[in-house]
């Protein structure tokens, strides 16, 4: 009984859909950490490049907040 | 890129007691190292297009799973912001330093640069330069003014001394300063709004770059359309690091 109960829970984790990536917007959108702004207003200050954000992080002792985003949606640049 | 949870105040006042690193996935082969350390871990399988996790100040520990956005981890962005606040609190008092940054977080090149500002609908900012000395002299000018609350998070930097790299941006290159570029919305050209002299001071930089945030004006873009759009003329974007080819997984035999 445990077994079959271990079976059904892993066949329901595998049936699950998972998400292929995160929704893009539903509506129109001025892209950045905040979307909805026409205006260019205060955001997230990110580093670029990994060993810039590491040497600052080791020099004020900061945890790291990461984020990886592919700079371009189905091969169509401007949009993540 | 999750377009609501990093768009909130208290997201965006907890991020300041982190180092906020946004790598451009696929486009730098030595970082796809420790970001498949980072976001596939020992599971194996491949980099996936967006990625979210939280490090510890050496990069070495994760503090919370990796997972593909913030999204999947938070119920909101408060939420986010109340998650920030927490960890941060655990190293208040274990930071190394009171020195002002003086670094500027830049992208890798001008062409990424370009595109970043263009998917954030934020200006870019090149510092362009004759030699390296003088991008770095712009660029220790610039780090004393962009992490100002006024001017954070308003702009994507990136630094060349090779007037080439300003091809897509007419007009640029040929006069060393700070270049205030528009992107167009594909972020592969660029319209040249600004070029401030080396020579100005702190303060006359922060104005300048200050009025050029206030005055830009950000493009509307819609997903669907972008992409369609792109696709009818051709628009393709060439990364660095091939992006996987996702199998979906075989139809099951009824």
């Amino acid at each position: 009984m445990k077994r079959m109960l271990v079976s059904l829970s892993l066949l329901l984790l595998m049936t699950q859909s998972v998400p292929a990536q995160l929704a893009p917007p539903s509506g129109s959108t001025y892209g950045g950490s905040v979307p909805s702004s026409r205006k260019v207003v205060t955001g997230i200050a990110w580093y670029g490049v990994l060993a810039d954000g590491f040497a600052e992080a080791k020099r004020t002792g900061k945890p790291i907040l990461l984020i990886t985003a592919a700079a371009q949606c189905n091969g169509v640049p401007g949009m993540w | 890129m999750d377009r609501s949870f990093l768009s909130g105040d208290q997201l965006i006042k907890a991020t300041r007691d982190f180092v906020c690193i946004r790598t451009a996935t696929y486009e730098d082969k030595q970082e796809a190292d420790f970001l498949q350390w980072a976001f596939v871990g020992n599971t194996g399988g491949d980099l996936r297009n967006f990625g979210y996790c939280i490090l510890s100040p050496d990069g070495k520990t994760k503090l919370r799973r990796s997972t593909r956005g913030p999204n999947f981890l938070y119920a909101n962005s408060n939420a986010m912001a109340a998650d920030l606040r927490q960890i941060s609190a655990q190293y208040s008092g274990r930071t190394t330093t009171t020195t002002p940054n003086g670094s500027v977080p830049q992208m890798k090149s001008v062409r990424l640069g370009i595109n970043v500002a263009s998917c954030d609908g934020l200006p870019s900012v090149v510092v362009f330069g004759k030699d390296k000395s003088e991008v770095a002299a712009l660029n220790q000018k610039l780090s004393a003014v962009i992490w100002d609350e006024q001017l954070a998070g308003k702009f994507i930097y990136a630094s060349t001394t090779n007037s080439a790299d300003l091809k897509a941006v007419p007009g640029a290159g040929f006069q060393s300063g700070v270049l205030v570029i528009k992107p167009d919305a594909f972020g592969i050209k660029g319209q040249l709004i600004k070029i401030i002299s080396p020579e100005v001071s702190d303060e006359q930089l922060k104005q300048a770059l200050l009025t050029a945030a206030n005055t830009y004006t950000r493009i509307s873009k819609t997903h669907g359309l972008h992409v369609r759009n792109g696709r009818q003329t051709g628009t393709i974007w060439k990364t660095e690091v091939p992006v996987p080819t996702r199998r979906r997984a075989p139809a099951r035999s009824r």
